[in-house]
């Protein structure tokens, strides 16, 4: 029933990415500083024979970790770029994963070989802005006329440092509620009432188990992101220095301003309940439950909507993340990953470097990129398009993102924590949440724990970056 | 009569070994040839043989220049072990000379440096050279390891002393002796290193993860887990491309099996 | 004459320079780099930041979550090498017995020798699988093979057993071709058993490839890595944490390669104490 409207969508997205991608391919292989490698590289080798990039090109690299689908339409992207103009090729490489590209980034650092467009997930930002060789991309705004309203307050806020905006958000999501409509019919539930705290989470969970309709009622991965965003839903900063946007974060507050306890608790007495389920850190895990219809609601990445749809044998609804406790002043923050600008000594490289972010916050690239990938557009303007307009009426759950995003403040507590052990901070939660839900820790010992840990990450990053 | 039950029994315990040894390949395969519905209701056969996942794996990974890649690479890197492992081992087993055995134990302990430790530092000596996307940086570290050094000078040990008395009467020349009679009596043993270095190098992940940012020079282990990556939900095109890994790899093993085991049943070494 | 005794006593070196040069470009030189950065607090990319003598292993021996580390690796260690090298001389004995199909049950045991840790665990990750998953179905439980604490660490075992199986399949068989078959006919004549012949005889006389796998095992186990990282990145709780993996994280999640090289030079220490522990024992046995 609802595969055709998908199809026709599907047949959309891909109809404006060949027409931006149609004609000849770009340039790949022969200049390369560090391609020593026979054949060339590049992604784009089969349009070698298109003449070499000596007729005075400039040629860039771009790094992405977007692999499958999403790494289709970053592809489009350059390919669209190189055909947009000629005195430019973008060369662009899938590097893995985000912690695969940030080890071999830090490699290249030391040893030169940066790419000159780097994407980078969000919680590297503040390693990368440390790190000195990035250029901030508000540098580029005045020389070049660029206009920064074009993008969205609440998504640029993330990326700005210092009231400086270090970087263009280029993959941009939010976390959002996903449930089964069939179970919840089953179950009794208003298909069209998605729950909105998690009160609501536990009393649907409850009778959606009790009346045989999913064997499992609501279910969410163990994952520090959700953690983060709980915190800013409820209108508190993760650590001090106004989630060290003001000056680098010394420690964390959430163990001080009783969020994180809270946090705990309510998701400690879910499991315990036995209407929820615990699938684990890999968040994969439980987006298959919920697509096989084990697991009756989840919240997960707005990123996955398409596949959840194409994925799921019942029908997908979708709600707000749900909140734990009311609060004006908190919303979503937002996630994903930005494009930088790495500095390689090159005036050249680098205005062609900015040409190509520039192009992606085009209103036409970000309508055809969010289509194609399930993120957000960036650009407002992407909304008003008319292939954008037919694709949201005929994909209602993708408002409910927008909407979301829209409802949030732009404030400081949903900027998100900018700092230079988010990486850690998380594997840490996995810890911390994980005793807990096994009984090891008590919420409030849990909360203790990761406080304690990440401070001292913390320290020890203060310290070594001074 | 007893004999009979014996036999019996053997047989039937090689059957159920195999049976469980063969079963997570089996399931890869299967799981490569279902649809959706099929995965999420848990079944264990396929209903039927599709390609479309191995489509999929192919088109986001490029599964056969990845496979080419590895092959070369493991290659040069099985015969360059084989050639410095078998070198060392034999002077550490039929040569007398100062500070063996403490330049055996030296080489030895390399075996127990953890490989995270150091990578860095390669890939930085790597780039210094400007040896970055190329095969050569891919195989150069890996040439020589302990364990091929270690594994060979077993073999040589095995070899009757008396040989090699009997060699230096004549006075043929270590190089001769080495060559001519040492090598062929050690093939085995060869072969089984061969074997074994090839898989590990087919295998390697981290080292070809950080030496190579094109996608024509990536190795196969790679592809895989750029597919992990892309399709995390979807286990069929991951098992799919699992399956077409496994194929080089299983069809060498299986072609070189025979040989070693030929060579293995083929008389004792030991006098 | 004396050209002659010359080159005798290069000769020998000349044998092991080729594989010497690689060893001192590849492994001593960065090993060096890596004591260095062991007494450094280090910048996120890996450059020395100030140099704090001890300090680095002081705080790994003060960190839970190291010496958890240690434990779960000296668990997993155990269970690994017993189980590899015991599951490995079974078969090698009982496709040794003279029946029909031997090769292709020798071609079979030996098989998981070809499987990288990287496909491997893809699939066993799926067999795991807590809600599709083949295991659970099979036995009709509903166990977090990879996300409940109290089994993560066994499912990464078996795993890996089921991977080391082939090697020590291998090796074991080898050896057992040179067992002197009058032995057996000896023993058989004296109305030795079937366990019997081959604890007597089977595994003294193989014991030197015994020693060679159990050291071959050991490095292997305590430097496991793959199967953790594409299956559980040490988790649940760190219960999969082994030692290499918390090096791994150290180094490449939390950007401090100073701890991640003191903790190297632990696992490093570590390994050298147990293979010289196990030459001894070589002596003690085989001589």
């Amino acid at each position: 029933m609802k595969r055709r409207k998908w199809m026709a969508a599907g047949l959309a997205a891909v109809m404006v990415l060949s027409l931006a991608a149609c004609g000849g391919g770009s340039n790949s292989g022969g200049s390369g500083e560090t391609t020593a490698a026979s054949g060339g590289g590049g992604t784009e080798t089969k349009a070698e024979a298109s003449g070499g990039s000596a007729d005075g090109k400039i040629e860039i690299t771009f790094w992405h970790a977007m692999g499958g689908v999403n790494g289709e339409a970053t592809e489009a992207v350059v390919k669209a770029f190189n055909e947009s103009q000629d005195e430019i090729v973008v060369k662009s490489e899938y590097q893995g994963t985000y912690d695969d590209m940030i080890t071999k980034l830090k490699a290249t650092m030391q040893s030169g070989g940066m790419p000159d467009v780097c994407q980078m997930y969000d919680i590297g930002t503040k390693f990368m802005t440390d790190s000195g060789f990035a250029i901030p991309v508000q540098d580029m705004f005045e020389t070049t006329g660029f206009d920064p309203s074009c993008v969205m307050d609440i998504i640029t806020s993330y990326y700005t440092v210092d009231g400086k905006q270090m970087s263009m958000p280029f993959n941009v999501s939010t976390p959002m509620l996903y449930y089964n409509k069939d179970a919840f019919k089953a179950a009794g539930l208003d298909p069209d009432t998605p729950p909105k705290n998690f009160d609501e989470v536990m009393e649907f969970s409850k009778q959606i188990v009790e009346s045989g309709a999913a064997p499992v009622g609501y279910a969410q991965a163990i994952y520090g992101w959700f953690f983060e965003q709980q915190i800013a839903g409820q209108g508190q900063y993760y650590a001090d220095n106004e989630n060290g946007r003001k000056a680098a974060a010394t420690a964390v507050e959430f163990d001080k301003n009783g969020t994180g306890l809270k946090i705990f608790e309510t998701w400690k007495n879910l499991l315990d309940s036995g209407y929820a389920a615990n699938y684990g850190s890999t968040t994969a895990d439980t987006q298959t439950a919920f697509f096989a219809g084990q697991a009756a609601i989840i919240v997960e990445s707005t990123a996955i909507l398409r596949n959840a749809v194409n994925s799921s044998a019942f029908e997908v609804g979708t709600g707000y993340f749900p909140k734990i406790g009311d609060n004006a002043e908190g919303g979503v923050i937002i996630g994903g990953a930005s494009l930088w600008m790495m500095d390689n000594k090159d005036d050249a490289k680098k205005d062609a470097a900015w040409k190509f972010i520039e192009f992606t916050t085009t209103p036409e690239v970000q309508a055809t990129w969010s289509m194609s990938t399930g993120y957000f557009a960036i650009n407002p303007a992407a909304y008003e398009t008319e292939e954008m307009k037919a694709f949201i009426a005929e994909n209602p759950n993708f408002m409910t993102a927008i909407n979301q995003l829209n409802d949030a403040p732009v404030n400081g507590y949903t900027a998100g924590v900018l700092s230079g052990v988010a990486t850690e901070a998380r594997i840490l939660f996995n810890e911390a949440m994980e005793k807990t839900y096994n009984g090891e820790y008590t919420p409030q010992e849990a909360v203790d724990f990761l406080a304690e840990s990440v401070n001292s990450a913390i320290e020890n990053y203060n310290a070594s970056t001074q | 009569m007893n004999r009979k039950v014996m036999k019996g029994i053997f047989y039937a315990l090689n059957i159920l070994m195999a049976l469980i040894i063969i079963a997570p390949i089996v399931y890869c395969f299967n799981v490569s040839m279902m649809s959706l519905k099929e995965v999420f209701a848990g079944k264990f056969w396929p209903g039927q043989l599709m390609l479309e996942n191995y489509v999929r794996a192919v088109q986001l990974a490029p599964f056969f220049t990845f496979i080419k890649n590895s092959l070369i690479t493991s290659g040069i890197i099985t015969i360059g072990q084989i050639i410095t492992g078998a070198l060392a081992a034999y002077a550490f087993s039929m040569m007398k000379f100062r500070g063996r055995n403490i330049l055996f134990l030296v080489m030895l302990s390399t075996m127990m440096i953890p490989s995270q430790a150091i990578i860095i530092a390669n890939y930085l000596t790597i780039c210094d050279w400007g040896l970055k996307n190329t095969y050569t940086a891919l195989v150069l570290p890996n040439m020589a390891t302990a364990f091929a050094v270690f594994n060979m000078r077993q073999a040589f040990l095995q070899l009757p002393m008396e040989i090699k008395e009997a060699a230096d009467i004549d006075g043929c020349g270590n190089f001769r002796f080495f060559y001519e009679i040492a090598l062929p009596l050690v093939r085995p043993s060869m072969g089984a290193l061969g074997i074994y270095t090839f898989l590990q190098s087919w295998n390697y992940y981290l080292w070809p993860l950080l030496i190579t940012d094109t996608v024509n020079m990536r190795t196969v282990q790679i592809g895989l887990g750029m597919l992990q990556g892309a399709e995390a939900t979807d286990f069929r095109p991951v098992m799919a491309g699992s399956m077409l890994i496994l194929i080089p790899s299983i069809l060498a093993f299986v072609l070189g099996q025979k040989q070693l085991i030929s060579g293995l049943t083929s008389g004792s070494v030991k006098g | 004459m004396k050209r002659r005794s010359f080159f005798r006593v290069v000769e020998p070196y000349l044998y092991l320079a080729p594989a010497m040069i690689f060893f001192v470009l590849f492994l001593f030189w960065p090993f060096f780099k890596t004591i260095r950065l062991s007494f450094a607090m280090t910048t996120p990319l890996g450059e020395v930041a100030s140099n704090v003598g001890l300090s680095n292993y002081i705080s790994i021996f003060t960190s839970q979550k190291f010496l958890n580390s240690l434990f779960v690796t000296f668990k997993y260690a155990i269970m690994t090498v017993v189980f590899s090298i015991a599951f490995g001389f079974i078969l090698a004995i009982v496709s040794s017995e003279d029946i029909k199909g031997t090769n292709f049950f020798r071609t079979v045991f030996a098989l998981p020798m070809a499987i990288s840790a990287a496909a491997a665990s893809v699939v066993f990750m799926f067999i795991f699988h807590s809600s599709m998953g083949i295991l659970n179905k099979v036995l009709g439980t509903n166990i977090g093979w990879l996300t409940d604490p109290k089994y993560a660490l066994i499912a990464v075992t078996l795993v890996t057993v089921w991977m080391n199986i082939g090697l020590n399949f291998i090796y074991v068989t080898a050896a057992l071709q040179s067992v002197p078959m009058d032995l057996y006919e000896s023993a058989s004549l004296e109305g030795a058993g079937f366990f019997d012949k081959h604890r007597h005889i089977t595994i003294p006389c193989i014991s030197p490839t015994l020693f060679f796998l159990l050291i071959i095992n050991v490095i292997n186990a305590v430097q496991a890595y793959a199967q953790v990282k594409m299956m559980t990145q040490g988790g649940p709780a760190n219960s999969t944490n082994v030692i290499v993996y918390e090096i791994y994280q150290e180094a490449f999640m939390n950007s401090r390669f100073g701890m991640a090289c003191a903790e190297s030079m632990i696992l490093f220490a570590i390994l050298l104490v147990l293979t010289l522990l196990q030459f001894r024992l070589e002596k003690k046995v085989t001589y």
